[in-house]
């Protein structure tokens, strides 16, 4: 933003910066009478403009609502096992692994819990995992860059030391190690898998950061006195902002799926308790003589999901980073 | 250039060294120890430990752990396979990762590279949509996920239609491995091809490449020798980081198609508490990411003769 300020003195966007979302909307509805158009105006149209990130936010919707509203869409606790034992009772509903029918939209696992409630309250897990880790990758990785990058010298010879470190450490290992020693919880989930995405980021904020540094608009603030955390946040961050959003919208995905390896190996969060990872590893063990729906469920759920954010990330590259439309 | 190269192999011994620390660190954080799996009394898993030296303090272990390692001493399994050198077991297990990596990387220069170049050909037409639409969707869905959807589909075809699509068993040749080795490439693979298209977008654009076309040379001379050249070089980097990523990704494809490889036998290395294996499976990772790295460098500086090593950047 700032340095869209600094070309353009001309454009007046009050709210740039609290609320993208709304600051774009408007900006694409001005830009009929006024040429005014702000980094996030611009970002959202070239947004709009990559059909498969559409597709990606639909289907987004479609999984996110009921994952999200998971206590409103079930049908049965996803934790009890609907046996209905007496002498009236169906003998279809003791029976485990039962296929998908009108009771049991998904049908039922091997202790005859119900899949769809399952699915819902394991997406929750594999949503909140995906989008909980990316805070501790903006909380670990961005200062540290920042840090690196602008003060240079020592500082950035210890960051990087570290980074490189981190950077050569089996990240799926060290999850996994930390797993084994602190599972049962949640949280360390959160943590295992934080620990092996912030170092790109760091290395990304730090390699932007060293370029931006150089640029004439901080040599100015520089020269007109600024002092260095108003230049770091006010000057050089909001213009790293772009590629940050971009890592952070691909590293969601990613985070799901290393989330949903745990699951798969069984070390993530505990039982009764679930994950889509968890659910594919509990059908990967059963399918071969049961349904197989409990197994491609929740496997294309975590495919689908994937590849939903994955489109998204990718508009939001052509979005926030033309030039680079690598990867 | 020297002197550049000299610091980087300088470097491997702190980040070595780090990669050690942090292991043991974790490893003293795990609860239980080696031998709780197996019934012994209290006093005699203590006889075990203070007998591998396990009873030490952390600093006295992880130099002792150090110094053996630079005698070339590498331990012995203390779990799993109780007293058999961890190298043994390595060598046992680390042919088959290997191979799954090998096809991967074959699959990744075989099909990534040829799509990636003809989807910048035939821009914005069919071809291009169909293959960047592909390989974003393929690079999508995480391997294990697609490896389970590949041995679902296997095990329908071999029951269903009396196929004998080869799968993996506890000794498996390279025809077992095919599979799971190709699906351990389709991921990097599409990442190859978005960024081999964008590279030869780039580099099509470029005045050179309007020299080579106006002085007439064929097609396929003009592709390869000119285009190619240069488009390769941001790929080269890109490959050297996802070589790292494909040994990690292994443990994944292993686990799910059950392949003997280090990958799958860390797994188990951790739940047995095997510290030896765990250290030993860990500095192999991260000396394997770290020479890569290097290589690659090394690789980048002869693509593109006008890098020079100067200046120490991200290293």
């Amino acid at each position: 933003m700032a340095e869209v300020r600094t070309k353009k003195p001309v454009e007046q966007e009050p709210e740039a910066g609290t609320n993208g979302a709304a600051v774009a909307l408007k900006a694409l509805g001005k830009s009929k009478e006024t040429k005014a158009s702000s980094l996030w105006g611009d970002a959202w149209k070239r947004f709009l403009r990559n059909k498969l990130a559409i597709i990606g936010l639909v289907i987004m919707a479609f999984i996110a609502i009921p994952v999200i509203g998971a206590d409103i869409f079930q049908r049965y606790d996803p934790t009890v096992s609907n046996y209905v034992r007496g002498p009236g009772a169906p003998k279809l509903f003791d029976q485990n692994y039962q296929a998908p029918s009108e009771n049991y939209w998904f049908g039922t696992d091997g202790q005859n819990r119900d899949l769809w409630a399952r699915m819902l309250h394991g997406g929750r897990n594999s949503l909140l995992v995906g989008v909980v880790v990316q805070f501790i990758v903006l909380g670990v990785g961005v200062p540290l860059g920042l840090a690196a990058g602008f003060f240079g010298g020592k500082v950035d010879t210890l960051i990087s030391f570290f980074i490189n470190i981190f950077y050569a450490f089996p990240s799926l290992l060290a999850g996994l190690l930390l797993l084994s020693a602190f599972g049962g919880n949640i949280f360390w989930v959160f943590i295992a898998i934080g620990i092996g995405l912030w170092p790109p980021m760091a290395r990304l904020v730090r390699g932007q950061v060293l370029s931006l540094r150089e640029k004439e608009f901080i040599e100015a603030a520089r020269a007109i006195g600024v002092k260095s955390a108003p230049t770091m946040f006010r000057h050089i961050l909001p213009n790293v902002l772009g590629p940050i959003i971009v890592s952070v919208s691909f590293g969601v995905p990613q985070a799901i799926q290393i989330e949903a390896f745990y699951g798969f190996i069984g070390v993530s969060v505990p039982p009764p308790a679930t994950s889509w990872g968890q659910l594919v590893n509990d059908g990967f063990r059963a399918f071969q003589t049961n349904p197989i729906t409990i197994l491609l469920f929740p496997a294309l759920a975590i495919a689908l999901t994937c590849m939903a954010l994955n489109f998204i990330g990718d508009g939001l590259r052509d979005g926030f980073d033309p030039k680079t439309k690598n990867r | 250039m020297l002197k550049y190269f000299i610091r980087r192999i300088l470097w491997i011994i702190p980040v070595f060294m780090g990669v050690t620390l942090i292991t043991f660190i974790f490893m003293t954080i795990l609860p239980g120890n080696p031998f709780t799996s197996e019934k012994l009394p209290p006093a005699a898993q203590a006889n075990l430990m203070r007998s591998y030296g396990l009873d030490q303090p952390l600093y006295i272990r992880y130099f002792t752990y150090m110094f053996n390692f630079v005698r070339g001493d590498w331990g012995v399994s203390i779990s799993q396979q109780l007293g058999r050198p961890v190298t043994t077991i390595i060598g046992e297990h680390i042919g088959y990762s290997l191979t799954l990596a090998l096809i991967a990387i074959v699959t990744i220069v075989i099909v990534g590279i040829p799509l990636g170049i003809i989807a910048a050909l035939n821009q914005n037409k069919a071809l291009d949509y169909f293959a960047t639409s592909f390989s974003l969707m393929f690079y999508s869905i995480p391997s294990f996920v697609m490896g389970i959807l590949a041995l679902v589909a296997i095990l329908t075809l071999n029951n269903a239609l009396g196929w004998t699509i080869p799968l993996t068993n506890t000794n498996p040749t390279f025809i077992n491995l095919l599979i799971p080795g190709i699906i351990l490439g389709i991921r990097p693979a599409s990442l190859v091809t978005r960024l081999t298209r964008a590279s030869m977008l780039e580099v099509l654009g470029q005045d050179y490449m309007r020299t080579a076309w106006a002085k007439g040379l064929n097609q396929r001379m003009t592709i390869t020798r000119h285009a190619l050249k240069n488009a390769l070089i941001p790929i080269v980097t890109v490959l050297g980081d996802e070589f790292g990523g494909l040994a990690v990704g292994s443990v994944t494809i292993e686990t799910v198609f059950a392949v003997p490889g280090i990958g799958a036998y860390l797994v188990s290395s951790i739940e047995a508490r095997d510290y030896s294996m765990i250290l030993i499976t860990t500095v192999l990772y991260a000396l394997i990411v770290v020479s890569v790295n290097l290589f690659v460098d090394l690789l980048y500086g002869f693509l593109d003769p006008r890098i020079k090593y100067t200046t120490r950047r991200t290293s």
